[in-house]
C-alpha cells in the first residue's frame, strides 16, 4: 500500500478522534447555523404601525407598500393624536402616521426602510386626494398611481443587493476562514510535532519527504472536507428551516461546487506554505511566530473577502479576486454575491493553479532541507536558493 | 576479505558548513555480520548511518548494496534506529510498531501480527495498549527497537542501541541481534560500550575525524593493532623488582603486578623468576578499548 495513504490514515485516526477536532467541528456548525439564522432574526421583526385619519384604504396601502419592500408591518387605526402619542410612548406602536397633518410620531428613531414605506404610502395617499379633488374617478386615479417599480441593471453584471446574496457571501468568507486557515495551522503544528519528537528522522528513513508531506496534507484536507460537508448541510438545513431558501439566488449548487474547488486550491497553497514554515522551527512555541507571514496573507484575504461581501463591485475586491492567493477567498465571495464574468473566474483559477504548483515545489524543497535540522530556527536563506553544503 | 561485503561505503564525504563530518570514509560490511562502529563523539558514526539510511545525501562518494548502487527501494527494507530516538508520544505502543511496519509495506493484518510478536519477544506484551509517553525510557527504547525490527529488514542500522538499557535488556537485545546476524542480516551498530562491541561483534570499524582508522575482525585487530603485552605477577619480590625486567614497562598495576612490552618474552620470564615467586605469566592482547585509545590518540 502506498505510504502516503498509510501516513494519511494514521493521522486521520489520531486527529479525528481528538477532542480539539470534534470541538472545532461543533463550534463551526453552531457558527454557521447562527449566521444562517441571523437574517430571519434581524429582518424578521414585525413593525406595529398606527394610522390617524386619512382615507379608508390607507392601512391597506401601507401594508401593500411594506410587502413590496419585504418588510413585515401590521397596521391599525388609532382614534386620535393623544391616543397615538400614548401608544408610541408606551412602545405599543413603532410609529403612528398622522395622515392629515403629514406627521409621523416616533419614539426617536425609525428603521429607514419603514420610513421609506411610510413616505411612499403618504405620497400616494396625498396624490390620490389631490387627483380626487381635481375630479378624477377612483379608477383613473388607481391606474395613474400604479407604476411598476424600477428595474436595476448593473453594467458590470456582478452587482447584487439581495440580502440573501450578501449573507451567502458572508457564509463563504467564514467557511473559507475556518476551512483553510485552521487546517493549515494544524499542518504546521503536525510538522513541528514530528520534528520536535525527532520521529521525523525515522520517518524519512522509511518514506520520502514528499510522501510524508502529502500524507499529512491529504489527511488534514480530508478532515477539512468532512467539516465543509457538515457545514454546508447545516447551512442549507438552517436556510430551509427559516424559509430563506426561496430567496437564495439560483445556481446554489454550482456555487457550492466552486467553493469546493477554491477550497482545494487555497488549502493546497496555504498548507504547503504552513508545512514549509513549520519545518523551520523545532518547538511548538515557535509555530505562531513562524506562521506570521502566512497569517498576514490570510488576514488580507479575509479583510478583502468581507469587503467583497458588502461591496462586490469595489475595485480592491475586483482586483484581488484574481490575484493569488487572495483569490481563493475573494473570488468565491464575489461569486456568492452575484454573477461574475466567466473570464475573470478562469483567469483567477488559472493564476491560482500556477501559484499552487510553485508553492508546493518551493515548500517541498524547504521542508526537505529544514525538517532534519533541529535546534534553533532555520533561516530561510539557508534552505532556499542553491545547495551550499 | 575486502570486496565481498553486502554493504560498501566508498570515499564518503559530508560536511555541515565548516564542519567536516566524513572525510573520505570507506568501509565494507560482510554479510551476516555483527559490525560495530566505534569512535569518539563527533567522529562521524551518526552521519555515516544517516547516509546509509538516505536521511542525508553525501557530498561525494558512493554507497553500494549487494554489488550495485544503493537505492531508495533497498533502503525501505532496512531497519533503522536513529540516535535521536523518536516515537509518537500519544500513540499506543502496539499501534506504533504496526504503523511503521505498514509504512514499510506490510499489510494491516501482518503489521499487527509482527507488532505482537516483537512486543512479546522484547517483554512488552502487557504494554501493548499503553501510550508511548507513559512507558519508561527503557521500554520506549524497546519499542524503538521493535520499530526497527518489525518489517523483517535485510540490514539493521542501529545508532547506540544499547545506551540507556538495563543489563537484562542489554542481554535480550544482544541475543536478538545475534539471531538476526545468524539469519544472514548484517547488523551495523555504534556503541561507546567497547567491551560489549568486543564481545558481540565479528568486525569493528574505528572511526576518527570522519576517517576509518582501523577495521577488521576483532581478533585480528587485537593481533595486529597495538602491541601485545606481557602480564607478570611476582610475589615476595624486593621493591623495585620490575626495574630489572628487560623491555618497556607499560603499566605498574600494583606492587607485584606489571604489564610490560618486550621482544624476548622468555628473558622476561627468567628475570621475573630471579626477582621472586612468579604467580602469573602470560601474553595479553590489547582490549578494543586499548586499541581504540591508541589509534585515536
Amino acid at each position: 500500500m502506498n505510504p502516503v495513504w498509510s501516513v494519511a490514515a494514521r493521522e486521520i485516526v489520531t486527529r479525528g478522534r481528538s477532542r480539539s477536532y470534534l470541538i472545532g467541528l461543533a463550534v463551526s456548525v453552531l457558527l454557521v447555523a447562527a449566521v444562517a439564522l441571523l437574517p430571519s432574526l434581524f429582518g424578521g421583526r414585525t413593525h406595529q404601525v398606527g394610522v390617524v385619519g386619512g382615507a379608508a384604504d390607507l392601512p391597506e396601502q401601507l401594508v401593500a407598500q411594506a410587502t413590496a419592500a419585504e418588510l413585515r408591518v401590521t397596521v391599525m387605526r388609532v382614534p386620535d393624536e393623544p391616543a397615538a402619542r400614548a401608544a408610541v410612548a408606551d412602545r405599543e406602536l413603532t410609529a403612528v402616521l398622522l395622515a392629515d397633518r403629514g406627521v409621523v410620531l416616533t419614539d426617536g428613531g425609525i428603521d429607514p426602510r419603514l420610513g421609506q414605506v411610510l413616505e411612499a404610502a403618504h405620497q400616494r395617499h396625498r396624490t390620490a386626494q389631490a387627483l380626487q379633488a381635481a375630479g378624477l374617478s377612483p379608477t383613473v386615479i388607481e391606474q395613474a398611481l400604479t407604476v411598476s417599480p424600477l428595474v436595476y441593471r448593473p453594467v458590470h453584471g456582478d452587482e447584487t443587493d439581495t440580502m440573501a446574496g450578501f449573507w451567502l457571501a458572508l457564509v463563504v468568507v467564514l467557511a473559507m476562514m475556518m476551512l483553510i486557515y485552521l487546517p493549515a495551522v494544524y499542518v504546521a503544528t503536525g510538522v513541528v510535532e514530528e520534528k520536535s519528537s525527532r520521529i521525523v528522522e525515522l520517518l524519512l528513513a522509511t518514506v520520502r519527504p514528499w510522501q510524508l508531506l502529502a500524507g499529512k496534507i491529504i489527511r488534514i484536507g480530508l478532515l477539512g472536507l468532512f467539516q465543509l460537508a457538515v457545514i454546508a448541510a447545516t447551512g442549507l438545513t438552517a436556510a430551509r428551516l427559516t424559509g430563506v431558501t426561496a430567496q437564495l439566488p439560483p445556481g446554489l449548487g454550482s456555487l457550492v461546487a466552486s467553493v469546493f474547488g477554491w477550497f482545494l486550491l487555497g488549502y493546497a497553497f496555504f498548507s504547503a506554505l504552513a508545512a514549509a514554515s513549520g519545518a523551520l522551527v523545532s518547538r511548538q512555541e515557535d509555530v505562531n511566530g513562524v506562521l506570521t507571514p502566512m497569517t498576514a496573507l490570510m488576514m488580507v484575504a479575509y479583510g478583502v473577502g468581507f469587503l467583497a461581501a458588502y461591496h462586490p463591485g469595489a475595485p480592491l475586491a475586483r482586483v484581488l479576486s484574481v490575484v493569488p492567493p487572495f483569490s481563493v477567498v475573494v473570488m468565491p465571495t464575489r461569486i456568492a454575491s452575484g454573477a461574475v464574468p466567466a473570464w475573470q473566474i478562469s483567469v483567477a483559477a488559472g493564476l491560482m493553479v500556477v501559484a499552487v504548483l510553485v508553492m508546493v515545489a518551493v515548500a517541498a524543497r524547504i521542508y526537505q532541507r529544514a525538517v532534519l535540522r533541529t535546534g534553533g530556527r532555520v533561516r530561510l536563506t539557508e534552505v532556499v536558493g542553491r545547495r551550499r553544503s | 576479505m575486502r570486496g565481498d561485503g553486502v554493504l560498501e561505503a566508498v570515499e564518503l564525504r559530508k560536511r555541515y558548513g565548516a564542519t567536516v563530518a566524513l572525510d573520505g570514509l570507506s568501509l565494507t560490511v560482510p554479510p551476516g555480520s555483527m559490525y560495530g562502529l566505534v569512535g569518539a563523539n563527533g567522529a562521524g558514526k551518526t552521519t555515516l548511518m544517516r547516509l546509509v539510511m538516505g536521511v542525508l545525501a553525501p557530498d561525494a562518494g558512493k554507497l553500494r548494496w549487494r554489488g550495485r548502487p544503493l537505492r531508495w527501494a533497498d533502503r525501505r527494507r532496512f531497519g533503522y534506529m536513529p540516535e535521536e530516538r523518536g516515537l509518537y508520544a500519544r500513540m499506543r505502543a502496539g499501534e506504533q510498531i504496526a504503523y511503521f511496519a505498514r509504512l514499510h509495506g506490510l499489510s494491516p493484518v501482518r503489521a499487527r501480527r509482527v507488532a505482537d510478536h516483537w512486543l512479546e519477544r522484547l517483554g512488552l506484551a502487557d504494554r501493548r495498549n499503553q501510550l508511548v509517553e507513559a512507558l519508561s525510557l527503557g521500554n520506549q527504547q524497546r519499542v524503538q527497537l521493535a520499530v526497527a525490527l518489525a518489517h523483517d529488514p535485510e540490514l539493521l542500522v542501529l545508532d547506540e542501541p544499547f545506551s540507556g538499557l538495563d543489563p537484562l535488556a542489554v542481554d535480550v537485545l544482544a541475543q536478538v541481534l545475534q539471531e538476526r546476524a545468524a539469519a544472514g542480516v548484517p547488523v551495523i551498530f555504534s556503541s561507546h560500550q567497547l567491551e560489549l562491541v568486543e564481545r558481540l561483534c565479528d568486525e569493528v570499524a574505528i572511526i576518527a575525524n570522519g576517517r576509518l582508522v582501523a577495521a577488521g575482525e576483532v581478533a585480528a585487530l587485537r593481533q595486529r593493532e597495538g602491541r601485545a603485552a606481557l602480564r607478570v605477577v611476582v610475589a615476595d619480590a624486593a621493591p623495585g623488582w620490575e626495574a630489572n625486567l628487560p623491555g618497556t614497562l607499560l603499566e605498574r598495576v600494583s606492587d607485584r603486578e606489571v604489564r610490560i612490552a618486550a621482544a624476548d618474552d622468555q628473558a622476561v620470564l627468567r628475570a621475573a623468576a630471579r626477582a621472586g615467586r612468579v604467580l602469573h605469566f602470560g601474553v595479553e592482547r590489547p582490549s578494543l578499548a586499548e586499541i581504540f585509545r591508541e589509534v585515536v590518540a
